[in-house]
């Protein structure tokens, strides 16, 4: 009932944001074509790199295109369901109007999580996913559904354990009040992971700091080790884990901070 | 002359307080910078690779994105974001209905935010050379630190002027935020903040050094490594310098013709 209850919610979210887009359509066509010109800076940048190099780390030029497409995907569902909510949590904390949400007969959280959705995304997503396809039989030469559903759980894992690191610290600002270039981090934080996390072999320290503590290889590098059929079982059973780790931490500090939140009588 | 810099006096003075008041952007911006800095000098030193990275060792790569926070911390003189809001916003209204220039306004906030900034970075900047100066490059002459300061300063006006010039589209067009990004996206690869310049391809190299772009980032670089000397140094000051002219008296134009068909209403 309550499940019910939250997608039918969810529902009527999606529908305000795409009418609230399609209000502007033009704006959505810009975005759209911009976003795929980010992408091809992305491709542009490691070609730049590979006509210097022969391997980083020893990732293959298309190797590196894989963990490429796979990390522009999770940015790309990191700005259609949480950046602008998140942006937009910060507002509210900021103007001292968080008690608009925090009086509302539902989960704060969910709220707060998926209220707007960005649909200038889907023409990227529905490439990357082409691309990816296309990459995984280049490098492999075949296409395993195991290793998609592998690498599709490390990647909603990975999702979970990122959004809750990326809500904890928008949490933060009830402490420090003006943190209005987060999303700017957060993209600082997700770029690392658009790297092979194996670049960091040369120090240990720094390759476990970013497979376990800040696991940045669950954004892009664990997902496509598993769509090669190369990923480690260990890697896959710790993913849930952190998931719930991190999603009970990020609960945890939102309710402790909520007792330092103070209103502007919004 | 003496309003002139009375008035970025006035404003230098109150940004400062203002960048210390809110410093939690700053540490943000700075812990970014450091992942950036990690992340690139490890994919660098675990590139397999045979000889030299187009004509780069693996030291001075590093030295590169490591001298790169220095440039960033002090040039990235990026007001457009503010601009463009308060154009939108209307608050763009406090300064037009004032006898001040709107010019020097900005540069007096700029010259204060940096500074503020510029302090913050350094202490983080010296912290991470206790941990990579074995990989660095040191061999600048007095005569080089000279002109690579001097490069600074042109660097920080170009993107000055730009944003500037850029931000008054906000006088015509709603949608501002997509220019930012494409500025963002086009400074990021023609600048060297990916990769630097003398990766491109050599048929693209003439077209890219002479593009304002490299005048954003990539060009105090090209100076402390020792790539820029003689007549060709003195012409890509004279082309920095030919971008921050063109660009402030772009600015003056659009910004006169803005403020023609601007409106806002409730300040």
């Amino acid at each position: 009932m309550r499940v019910k209850r939250y997608l039918k919610l969810f529902w009527a979210f999606f529908r305000f944001s795409f009418e609230a887009e399609t209000e502007f359509r033009s704006n959505l066509i810009f975005w759209s074509f911009e976003n795929i010109l980010w992408m091809i800076l992305g491709i542009t940048s490691i070609h730049l790199i590979f006509g210097q190099v022969e391997a980083i780390a020893g990732w293959s030029k298309n190797e590196v295109f894989l963990v490429l497409f796979v990390a522009s995907l999770f940015h790309d569902l990191c700005w259609t369901l949480i950046f602008r909510n998140l942006e937009a949590f910060s507002r509210l904390i900021r103007k001292g109007e968080l008690d608009n949400a925090l009086l509302k007969p539902v989960n704060t959280r969910f709220l707060l999580s998926f209220k707007i959705l960005e649909f200038d995304h889907y023409v990227r997503i529905a490439l990357e996913l082409f691309l990816i396809y296309k990459y995984i039989i280049l490098t492999t030469g075949y296409f395993s559904f195991t290793n998609v559903l592998a690498a599709l759980f490390l990647f909603i894992c990975g999702f979970l354990i990122f959004y809750s690191i990326f809500f904890a610290l928008t949490v933060t600002n009830i402490w420090f009040i003006n943190l209005a270039n987060l999303i700017d981090f957060f993209h600082t934080v997700k770029d690392l992971g658009g790297k092979p996390i194996d670049i960091f072999k040369i120090k240990r320290g720094f390759l476990y700091f970013f497979s376990f503590v800040l696991p940045v290889g669950y954004i892009a590098t664990f997902p496509t080790e598993a769509l090669m059929g190369e990923i480690e079982v260990s890697k896959i059973v710790l993913a849930p884990v952190l998931a719930i780790l991190s999603l009970w931490a990020s609960q945890k500090l939102f309710n402790f901070a909520l007792k330092y939140y103070s209103s502007a009588s919004s | 002359m003496a309003k002139t810099i009375k008035t970025i006096s006035a404003f230098f003075k109150a940004e400062t307080k203002k960048t210390l008041a809110y410093r939690g952007m700053v540490f943000l911006w700075i812990l970014g910078w450091i992942a950036s800095f990690i992340t690139m000098v490890f994919l660098w030193r675990s590139a397999e690779t045979q000889g030299t990275l187009a004509g780069f060792n693996q030291n001075q790569i590093v030295t590169y994105y490591f001298i790169g926070i220095l440039v960033w911390a002090v040039c990235s003189w990026w007001p457009f974001w503010a601009i463009s809001e308060e154009i939108k916003d209307g608050s763009i209204v406090q300064y037009i209905t004032k006898p001040i220039d709107f010019h020097w306004c900005r540069l007096g906030s700029e010259i204060g935010w940096h500074t503020i900034n510029t302090l913050f970075y350094l202490i983080f900047f010296l912290v991470i050379f206790i941990f990579v100066k074995h990989f660095l490059v040191f061999n600048l002459s007095l005569r080089q630190l000279l002109i690579f300061v001097f490069s600074l300063a042109i660097v920080s006006l170009v993107n000055f002027e730009f944003n500037l010039l850029i931000s008054t589209t906000a006088f015509w067009i709603l949608n501002t935020g997509g220019i930012g990004s494409l500025y963002w996206l086009v400074m990021s690869l023609f600048g060297g903040q990916i990769v630097p310049l003398a990766f491109f391809p050599k048929w693209s190299q003439t077209i890219v050094k002479i593009l304002p772009f490299r005048f954003m980032y990539s060009f105090p670089l090209e100076i402390y490594l020792g790539q820029q000397s003689g007549w060709p140094l003195l012409f890509s000051f004279a082309v920095g310098i030919f971008w921050v002219v063109t660009f402030y008296f772009l600015f003056k134009h659009f910004w006169q013709k803005g403020l023609k068909v601007y409106t806002a209403f409730g300040q």
